[in-house]
């Protein structure tokens, strides 16, 4: 058995002797809003070197003295790729009115350049964070503050191939910081979200069936009794027919229930 | 000769559960006779790892999966092995002979494995709200992850579950460490020393020094703030005070380094633990090996990546998220829901399309079509990455639908998963004769 | 079968073709004070429903005659630029066809609006008559298929096109006649729907709308023209489809859909919102395969590919062969598929007839009928088409010539498009219809040809869980039928 040593998704996707599949990073939800395994976002924070980043908009957190005249500040915009966008809709008076601006995720708004300029100088333009943070937003504020940032490379360096490894580099992120701003405890999020993108950690909808009438039956996952099959909505912990946040905290291991082929399993 | 190590996977992902048996091996399979079905759970060969020698004590495949025992989940506990990239330029399993072969033995290969729990130091942005634990290993028993932190009471601890690196034998000489996660527990907070209080429900230890630390009655204040806030249990006080509430998660970094003479050799990997996959014949649409995978490859794609499979996973994944959530509910709350925010209420899609049957059998249509070699056509209906703010009635009916991203907008794929399909689109409609797609 | 549409025709367009200018003068000339002309024995509420079935018709057609074509582009073979150019004619071509499919659909509409059958049948009109463009045929990519094209969408003049009379007469030669514009069946239309006299505003009932086909349901992602022209997402030179997927409860809206159908082929100039009319995609295309050569990048497709092994289904007219006999498909496996073809074309065709019978009825609160899942299956048949159609592109269309023309796909009309009048009835119909794929599903699979197997096993599976929802539909209305409680 053996590896191209270059051929870094083969490595990040081996399955170790013994282990399941859910092991593996595929298997872990990374639209992280903010996640289950990871927050992964937080691999961004610390992507250009002498500042920090909020892992889930633009706000410079913390820098080096340097450049400490960026603290406070926003980035909004890195080698040319905006990280705001509009946010577009319907209004009384307009089909299509701008209705704010929002900081998209890292990790698409920094593909464009990540790998190529891993390493190198990109520049980096920067503007001041809405005075009121209610107020809506513009996605090209005026820009205050510009500096050339290198990209810290993302994947741990190898001497001996002189190449990236698999490995998320130990400087971009500290041990508990890829789960650091997860909910505490974690039972939080099977409760409070009300969006159900993570539905191979925790399903909502199960052990449907096909009625007579055309749509289905089924049963609400985090329902206390599961007959007759009715779905509650919406999602919520106080509704006494749902489990609450207690009853997850107190015996999550015998409530909760494994879903396989959309049915119970054990 | 051994020129160095790697430690794979790289990142490797344990699940809570308090069952004393780790769980079993499997696969997760496409049965080609019932494409459009349930991954087929397939047991699978499994390591049992004999606790107090270390030692593999047998392998096996189950005869049955269970992910419980007793009425408690089993973990799920990685293994990760060591692999040395040697002169023939490969990577291979680092083995008692590899070792041999420079002169060195098991014994001469040490871990060293930190890992820590952030959530309340994120919020309270006090280090000493940090719980660690580390473990320093150059024997096969198990060592315990013990989470400490400056403002735990006396004494307490929060169990992080424990490794072992398991002693390799001439039947399994690999080297390799296993991570055994903590119960997926909740642990509690208190201004007056344990006992000493009323005996507080849903927890199973109070370990928090309320009286020192800042955590317990913490409120999300500040500028920097989680997105979204206010995630920590607050109870149903309408003040958001944080209860002080805390888990066994964790995440950190697993270091494996070996003396091979004058030199020494060292290996890094990184492991999280967090909860189980409750539908474990589900893969999620967009997952952390999809960002690893645009982050070193970036988001451009080449001749010959593109493939039917490869689109044929993305759609197939989405239909396994769809299938598990209740459309139509979906279609009313949910994203629907959030998009209040911005004014726009009302449903996303139009009421007779979110039929779950219905949304079921679309998907399922698509991934036949694509079961033909013929070319994907769907690209106009997939959000691209920089759309994910257009909230007409088109921009939230693209695909992903009903779904959030990580900016909290509407989910858009990775650029990279999006390309892969355009390039398709923009390839042949048809494979050629020969059926080969070129 | 001809004459009782043509009679009516006659009296008010001529029979014969004219010069395009008399024509489409004579199509609005009423003296002052006199009453509009109408064909004889027609109502002109009546005579609206004629022209709109006959544009039902026209409009299927064309979407298929476009689908033929576009699906024999992309022969393998070609230098990497050329293929690339080939391939955004066949995505052009495609989109035109997706943007007739929208026209079919808003056609429907209004026939819905008017409470007047509807027509999913592509055979009952004559090929001869002014209104009509060509006479209907499946053929591959050529310069005279695409002229002919051209013509069908042009406008009554033509902008500034050098090779207009070029173009009239390649196309003239593929058609065996001068071809007719659609547009004068639109204008014709708008004036007809547009004249209080003929038709009284009770005629138009908004009460019909919950029954007609929206935007919201089969646009699918595609644009509905709101933010003007943009660019396709997997082919950034290629505009983006544009459904006129419109729905009408008066009058003005009706007429609003005909003038936006008929300026979607025929414009001429380039509207301000950069969007291009069918006539100029298809003025492009043809410059393009001009310019790469007649034939360039096109498989070699029989044309009008047939599994009648005695000729076409519908018998023909008397008089003179016409140009393009059917092709019977002797090939074992493409008449299979051919088949398999067939089925699911109805099978669309059913789907799409059928949600027309339910409503969207905002009222029954929690309550979906199945119509979300009929408008999906009508696209999951679309995917289907194009995919058995990739498998007939490649197989050989006569057993005896393995190496010769092509088979494609046959499009052809099942035995009746009525719908049963109650909900068992056609729910019955969509199980018929099922297991006569299963039947042909199951023979594909005996030749043991790798070639599709995949895609069979899939489609097996797919109808199967369709079927088990269709017995508990079926089992469902018998039970209220009889007063029973639904099980």
């Amino acid at each position: 058995m053996s590896i191209e040593p270059a051929n870094l998704t083969a490595q990040m996707q081996h399955r170790a002797a013994g282990n399941p599949p859910s092991t593996l990073p595929a298997a872990a939800i990374s639209n992280c809003f903010p996640g289950l395994e990871f927050d992964f976002r937080n691999i961004w924070r610390r992507i250009f070197e002498g500042i920090e980043l909020h892992e889930a908009h633009g706000l410079v957190t913390a820098t080096t003295n340097a450049l400490s005249r960026l603290r406070g500040l926003e980035l909004v915009e890195a080698a040319g790729e905006r990280t705001l966008v509009e946010v577009r809709g319907p209004t009384p008076t307009d089909p299509d009115a701008v209705l704010d601006a929002s900081f998209i995720e890292w990790s698409n708004a920094l593909a464009g350049f990540l790998r190529t300029s891993a390493g190198q100088a990109v520049t980096c333009r920067f503007a001041r964070p809405p005075a009121n943070p209610n107020a809506r937003r513009d996605a090209t504020p005026p820009i205050v503050a510009t500096a050339e940032l290198v990209v810290r490379p993302l994947f741990a360096h190898s001497d001996v191939t002189d190449g990236p490894t698999g490995l998320i580099d130990e400087a971009i992120a500290q041990p508990g910081e890829l789960t650091q701003s997860l909910c505490s405890p974690w039972q939080n999020d099977y409760r409070e979200c009300g969006c159900y993108y993570w539905a191979a950690s925790r399903p909502d909808y199960v052990n449907r069936e096909s009625t007579p009438q055309g749509p289905s039956i089924g049963n609400d996952w985090m329902a206390r009794s599961y007959d007759p099959k009715v779905y509650h909505e919406p999602d919520s912990g106080g509704d006494p027919e749902q489990f609450s946040y207690e009853d997850l905290f107190d015996d999550w291991q015998g409530l909760l229930r494994f879903i396989v082929g959309g049915q119970d399993s054990e | 000769m051994i020129a160095e190590l790697r430690i794979l996977p790289p990142l490797a992902i344990a699940r809570f559960g308090a069952a004393p048996t780790p769980m079993d091996n499997y696969e997760a399979v496409v049965d080609p006779a019932r494409p459009l079905g349930y991954r087929a759970l397939r047991p699978a060969e499994t390591l049992e790892v004999d606790a107090a020698t270390g030692e593999i004590a047998r392998t096996f495949v189950p005869d049955r999966l269970s992910f419980t025992q007793d009425g408690l989940v089993r973990p799920v506990a990685p293994f990760l092995e060591v692999w040395a990239l040697t002169d023939a330029g490969q990577l291979e399993p680092l083995t008692i002979e590899l070792l041999r072969g420079e002169g060195a033995t098991p014994d001469d290969v040490r871990w060293s494995v930190a890992v820590a729990n952030r959530k309340a130091e994120r919020r309270t942005h006090d280090p000493r709200d940090r719980i660690a634990a580390a473990a320093e290993v150059a024997d096969h028993a198990r060592h315990p992850l013990r989470g400490t932190c400056e403002h735990f009471w006396r004494g307490k601890s929060i169990p992080f579950g424990h490794v072992q690196y398991v002693k390799p034998t001439a039947a399994h000489p690999e080297i390799r460490l296993r991570f055994t996660p903590g119960a997926g527990h909740v642990y509690g907070a208190s201004r007056v020393a344990p006992p000493g209080g009323p005996r507080i429900p849903n927890v199973v230890d109070v370990v928090y020094d309320g009286s020192r630390g800042g955590w317990l009655g913490h409120v999300d204040s500040t500028n920097d703030i989680t997105v979204p806030g206010g995630i920590y249990y607050g109870g149903a006080d309408p003040s958001g005070e944080s209860r002080g509430y805390l888990d066994d998660g964790c995440d950190g970094i697993v270091r494996a380094s070996v003396r091979l003479g004058a030199r020494t050799l060292t290996a890094v990997g990184r492991i999280g633990a967090g909860p189980p996959t409750y539908a474990p014949d589900a893969v999620p649409i967009r997952s952390v090996d999809d960002e690893l995978e645009q982050a070193l490859l970036g988001p451009e794609v080449q001749p010959g990546d593109a493939t039917i499979e490869r689109v044929e996973e993305i759609v197939r994944r989405a239909f396994e998220t769809v299938r598990l959530m209740n459309a139509a509910a979906m279609n009313r709350g949910g994203m629907a829901g959030h998009d209040r925010a911005y004014g726009r209420t009302g449903p996303i899609m139009a009421r007779s399309l979110v039929d779950d049957v219905a949304v079921e059998n679309l998907h399922q249509s698509v991934l036949v079509a694509l079961r033909s070699g013929s070319a994907p056509w769907f690209a106009d209906v997939l959000r691209d990455y920089d759309e994910v703010g257009d909230l007409t009635d088109r921009g939230r009916r693209k695909m992903p639908a009903m779904m959030r991203g990580a900016d909290g907008l509407h989910l858009a794929l990775t650029r990279r998963q999006a390309n892969l399909i355009r390039a398709l689109v923009r390839g042949p409609v048809f494979p050629d004769a020969d059926g080969e797609q070129p | 079968m001809r004459s009782r549409i043509s009679r009516h025709l006659g009296l008010v367009l001529g029979s014969a073709p004219q010069d395009d200018a008399a024509l489409d003068e004579s199509l609005t000339i009423t003296a002052p004070g006199e009453a509009p002309l109408l064909p004889s024995e027609l109502s002109g509420r009546d005579y609206a429903i004629f022209l709109l079935r006959l544009a039902a018709e026209v409009e299927h057609a064309l979407m298929v005659q476009y689908l033929f074509t576009a699906y024999s582009l992309g022969a393998p073979g070609l230098a990497a630029g050329q293929q690339a150019e080939v391939r955004a004619w066949q995505e052009t071509i495609l989109g035109i066809a997706k943007e007739e499919m929208a026209h079919l659909i808003t056609v429907e509409n209004l026939l819905t609006l008017l409470s007047a059958p509807l027509n999913f049948n592509r055979e009952e009109f004559p090929h001869d008559t002014v209104l009509y463009p060509f006479e209907f045929k499946l053929e591959r990519a050529s310069l005279r298929a695409l002229a002919a094209f051209v013509c069908a969408e042009s406008p009554a003049r033509w902008p500034n096109v050098p090779e207009e009379q070029e173009i009239k007469e390649l196309a003239r030669q593929d058609a065996g006649a001068p071809v007719n514009r659609v547009g004068r069946l639109y204008a014709e239309l708008a004036r007809v729907v547009g004249d209080r006299t003929l038709l009284a505003d009770g005629d138009f009932d908004a009460d019909t709308v919950a029954f007609q086909a929206t935007w919201d349901e089969w646009g699918r992602g595609y644009r509905e023209g709101e933010r003007g022209a943009e660019p396709m997402s997997g082919f950034p030179e290629l505009l983006a489809p544009e459904l006129l997927i419109l729905h009408a409860r008066s009058r003005a809206e009706a007429l609003a859909a005909i003038t936006e159908v008929g300026e979607q082929g025929e414009g001429a100039d380039l509207p301000a919102d950069g969007d291009q009319s069918h006539f100029l995609r298809f003025l492009a295309i043809y410059r393009g395969m001009k310019r790469l050569g007649d034939g360039v990048g096109v498989r070699p497709l029989a044309p009008n590919p047939t599994t009648d092994l005695d000729g076409p289904d519908v018998p023909r007219p008397q008089g003179p062969a016409p140009e393009f006999p059917a092709t019977a498909i002797t090939h074992g496996e493409a008449r299979l598929w051919a088949h398999l073809f067939n089925v699911r074309y109805r099978k669309l065709l059913v789907n799409l007839s059928h949600a027309f019978e339910l409503a969207d009825d905002p009222g029954e609160a929690g309550r979906l009928t199945p119509r979300g899942a009929l408008i999906h299956r009508t696209f999951s048949e679309m995917y289907n088409l194009r995919a058995i159609a990739g498998r007939l592109v490649a197989l050989p269309v006569d057993a005896a010539d393995p190496g010769g023309p092509r088979a494609g796909p046959p499009f052809q009309i099942p035995h009746t498009l009525m719908l049963p009048p109650d909900e068992v009835g056609r729910w019955r119909l969509h199980r018929d219809v099922l297991d006569a794929a299963a039947a042909i599903v199951l023979q594909l699979r005996a030749t043991g040809s790798p070639d599709g197997a995949d895609y069979l096993a899939a489609l097996a599976q797919m109808d199967a869980i369709e079927r088990g929802q269709l017995e508990l539909l079926i089992a469902g209305r018998v039970a209220a039928r009889r007063g029973a409680p639904t099980p």
